[in-house]
């Protein structure tokens, strides 16, 4: 989502935001019962269907504004932070969760 | 770094050259925005993820952006740079002269950020029904601590045409390509002598690949034009190997039985490097030709390519040919003919295994050897025929059909093939009436034939009610389980279903609404037992809202929904 609004003939404030979530899942696995079984079972199958399990929630948002001292000189600043959420279970690289802050300013000059 | 940074002196150096042509040329005009500012990054917990293709760190720094357009008498150039720190980088260069020369050169830096398995998973070991350990492990060791991998990519690419002779348009052409990626990663080598067990540490990172082609184009007689373009292609790698030490040869729980142990694996107490990256040079050329006229236009090529691995000798060959027809039947029908034929073949590789369990009791035959011949050989051919109608001043119609044929050698056995037949026709209906609202409506359908099947079987029968020792051998091995797998598998689908539908649809003169849904289903009904199927469905929507000349609102929405259902199988341990 990217609004933009002319404050002014001089200002522009803007303000965007997006969303991306990802899913991906096994259906459990019906595992046939053994002929066997051994007396000491610390470990099941119940929960091996969710080892590849993916489940990330990205989400971004952003203000800034532009300010046009003349035609051709004009300054702008943005703030962002993105954020990461990891509900996978960090089975192979870990919790993935994190998230970061940036804000850049800057003058444009056209000639 | 040093011959990046070489590339890029030469590419400012090149365009300073060009502003003093434009300023010194009559009626030239330049137009510069410059962009100076800064930039401050703050990162929390696990920033590798969110930051993937950034330089993680919690600093300010300046950056720049820099556009510069400029025109003269029968000529123009651009450039487009910029810098957001001192990892990220990059610009493009174009400069145009008349039809007599064109340059382009584009030059980016940026860093990648890569995780650290874990390995966490491999930590499980057998319990007997005793409660004493038993021999069946899993088990991981981090050879150097947590690290910190990324890697710096630094790319430039050229390339530049020259007319020499215009009146039989004489050109010549020249280009190059280098990509660096230097930093460090994450090698793992899993050793199965007594247990599973997963190391892992950090390697150095250091591959370039260098790309050049030069070329020339002539035209002998109108309108034929010919060309032949010779290329050259060299990937290295400048690190170090990596070696992992492979266990000794013992029984798991008691550390005897070596010399049983020791008779069925290759790599025992001894080091060896691990992930070796290959050293490969490709050579090539390409013969092509274009002959065009009012309402008729054919255009080919004939290629040849040689990749040969300097490591070991191996290599790879690549014959192909294509051929483009373009013709109009009339005012609002346009036909479209292409074909292309490849074929590949790379060297097989014969391996000489030491005997089985040799100086073992029922050991010591000689039967692992084996002729492994490359997945890629293959007879690749595919032809197409298209033709557009302008059904109305505001309707268009496509309708295509085509073969795709794919012959693949030595497979599933050595001196055998398979053959696998693509059938696809597809319709696309557009609709456009003015700037109000546009539709348009596309289907394909695709049969094939013995799609692509893994041979070697993914289920196995029971084994202890079918294999039993082999001669005097004390025991059933592992490898006896090849005898008794069955069920051939694919994934891949006899039948597929395509469809995209997409719509513009301007309420006002200020609101206008976007939207669109893609379907694909496909089965593959060879099977009576098993399923495979796949299903995918992604909806779109977007709006833009100018409610007035001080506000705009650009929002939207996509949904992407993946199902695949076929076999799986899974290990389970019988003795």
């Amino acid at each position: 989502m990217n609004l933009a609004y002319n404050a002014t003939e001089k200002l522009t404030l803007m303000l965007n935001g997006a969303m991306n979530a990802s899913e991906g899942s096994l259906d459990p696995v019906e595992m046939p019962v053994p002929e066997e079984t051994i007396e000491h079972l610390d470990y099941t199958l119940d929960e091996m269907d969710t080892y590849s399990n993916i489940d990330y929630t990205i989400l971004k948002g952003g203000v800034g504004f532009i300010y046009r001292f003349m035609s051709n000189l004009s300054w702008n600043t943005e703030a962002s932070y993105y954020d990461l959420k990891d509900d996978s279970g960090g089975y192979v690289y870990g919790d993935e969760s994190g998230s970061y802050f940036v804000v850049s300013t800057g003058v444009r000059v056209d000639f | 770094m040093k011959r990046f940074m070489y590339a890029v002196k030469v590419a400012v150096v090149s365009f300073a050259l060009a502003s003093i042509v434009f300023c010194g040329n009559a009626g030239a005009a330049m137009d510069v925005s410059l962009w100076l500012g800064g930039q401050y990054t703050d990162y929390s917990d696990y920033g590798k993820k969110i930051g993937e293709f950034n330089d993680i760190y919690d600093d300010g720094y300046p950056k720049v952006n820099l556009d510069l357009f400029g025109t003269g008498e029968n000529m123009y150039g651009d450039v487009d740079g910029y810098m957001h720190d001192f990892r990220t980088a990059g610009v493009d260069m174009k400069m145009r002269v008349a039809n007599k020369f064109s340059g382009d050169i584009q030059v980016q830096m940026f860093r990648r950020q890569l995780p650290f398995n874990l390995y966490d998973d491999f930590n499980a070991r057998e319990m007997t029904a005793s409660g004493g350990a038993g021999g069946k492990m899993l088990s991981h060791e981090a050879l150097d601590s947590i690290y910190d991998y990324h890697y710096d990519r630094y790319s430039t690419e050229s390339e530049f045409e020259m007319l020499l002779a215009e009146k039989i348009g004489f050109k010549m052409i020249a280009a190059h390509q280098m990509i660096v990626a230097k930093g460090h990663e994450q090698k793992a080598a899993v050793t199965h002598c007594f247990s599973c067990h997963a190391q892992t540490r950090s390697a150095e990172k250091s591959l370039t690949t260098h790309t050049a082609k030069v070329g020339a184009e002539v035209t002998p007689i109108k309108p034929l034009t010919v060309g032949y373009d010779f290329s050259y292609r060299k990937f290295k790698s400048g690190a170090d190997d990596v070696s992992f030490y492979y266990d000794p040869a013992k029984h798991p729980v008691h550390g005897g039985a070596a010399g049983e142990f020791g008779s069925r694996v290759l790599f025992a107490d001894t080091y060896a490097a691990v992930g070796v990256y290959p050293e490969t040079e490709k050579i090539g050329s390409k013969v092509k030709f274009l002959a065009s006229g009012e309402k008729h236009a054919l255009n080919g090529s004939f290629s040849y390519s040689r990749t040969e691995n300097d490591l070991n000798n191996l290599h790879n060959v690549v014959l192909g040919g294509t051929m483009k027809f373009s013709t109009v039947l009339s005012p609002k029908v346009k036909l479209y003919a292409n074909g292309t034929v490849t074929k590949i073949h790379s060297s097989d590789l014969y391996y000489d295994m030491p005997p089985w369990r040799e100086g073992q009791q029922g050991g010591g035959q000689d039967i692992f050897n084996y002729y492994r011949a490359s997945s890629l050989d293959r007879l690749y051919g595919k032809g197409t025929v298209r033709a557009d109608m302008m059904v109305s001043q505001r309707a268009k119609l496509s309708l295509k059909a085509g073969y795709e044929h794919t012959r693949r050698y030595d497979y599933p056995e050595f001196d055998s093939e398979t053959a696998t037949n693509k059938y696809f026709g597809e319709g696309k209906l557009r609709y456009r009436k003015g700037l109000k609202y546009s539709l348009s409506a596309a289907y394909r359908l695709e049969v094939t034939e013995d799609p692509f099947t893994n041979y070697k079987g993914l289920f196995e029968l029971v084994g202890r009610e079918l294999l039993k020792p082999i001669g005097d051998a004390p025991l059933v091995y592992y490898y006896q389980r090849e005898y008794i797998k069955y069920q051939t598998i694919t994934t891949l689908p006899t039948i597929k279903h395509d469809i995209d539908l997409r719509g513009s649809y301007m309420v006002n003169q200020k609101v206008r609404l976007n939207a669109g849904l893609k379907m694909s289903m496909d089965e593959n009904d060879d099977y009576d037992e098993i399923t495979v199927e796949h299903s995918s469905f992604r909806p779109n929507l977007g709006v833009t809202v100018m409610p007035d000349p001080r506000w705009s609102l650009v929002t939207g929405y996509t949904y992407n929904y993946n199902k695949s259902t076929g076999p799986i199988t899974v290990a389970m341990f019988d003795g």
